[in-house]
């Protein structure tokens, strides 16, 4: 995965909200390579046309949820080596616990201040660097 | 002015806040009509979802007490019961409308 501050990052979350607060802490980590979907039928289509690099995905969402968008990421031949961290209030260790099962990448917890999102953004960093 | 330690706390210039205050608040009030709905028609799916969005909203915003008040009301709710979601939803206006002036 591209580190640089160029890399393109897909935000899927139904509040816009949440939305809002994810590009805004990346454009303070100079990081402004963003497109958004409100659900994983639109989040595909952001995919299809290519060039993503990083997936930061709500969990609880109406229709399909984070975590079968995950297992359907993992399992598309052209995606499935985008790495994909969940940002979610879902704290229970079962949840996690499937999320790692399902392939995630990595694991934010709602709610974060800028601090902690940042440092936990860094930490895919460099675990993809390591890669 | 209590915005600005929020903001502080959410690493957001004030400037920055507040606009997304107005945005939560926009956002909020038409959650809250949403859960408002679903409680009276006893859809306890569509409790579930709008409370959760006003748990996310108002988690990112750091405005604990309505992250509370819909965080029990989802709880609730997941577990099949809307016992004092009605109550809870009244709060959180009063909370919503305390913003709202807050912010005039």
């Amino acid at each position: 995965m591209a580190t640089d501050k160029n890399i393109k990052i897909l935000i899927v979350d139904d509040s816009l909200i949440a939305r809002r607060f994810i590009r805004v802490y990346l454009g303070k980590m100079q990081i402004t390579n963003v497109v958004e979907a409100p659900n994983v039928r639109t989040a595909f289509k952001e995919l299809n046309k290519g060039g993503i690099d990083l997936i930061l995905s709500d969990w609880s969402m109406p229709g399909t949820s984070g975590l079968a968008f995950l297992k359907t990421v993992r399992n598309d031949e052209n995606f499935k080596n985008i790495p994909f961290v969940m940002v979610t209030a879902e704290g229970l260790k079962g949840s996690i616990a499937e999320a790692f099962n399902a392939g995630v990448t990595h694991y934010i917890l709602k709610p974060y201040t800028y601090e902690t999102f940042r440092k936990e953004i860094e930490t895919v960093f460099k675990n993809e660097r390591r890669r | 002015m209590i915005f600005k330690e929020l903001a502080k706390n959410t690493g957001l210039d004030e400037d920055e806040f507040l606009e997304m205050v107005e945005l939560f608040l926009e956002v909020g009030s038409s959650d809250l009509n949403k859960l408002q709905t679903a409680i009276d028609e006893e859809n306890v799916q569509e409790v579930i979802e709008a409370a959760h969005s006003i748990t996310g909203a108002s988690g990112n915003m750091g405005f604990m007490e309505i992250f509370e008040l819909a965080k029990g009301v989802e709880v609730k709710a997941r577990e099949d019961s809307l016992d004092g979601a009605a109550e809870a939803v009244k709060s959180i206006k009063e909370k919503l409308d305390l913003i709202a002036e807050t912010l005039r």
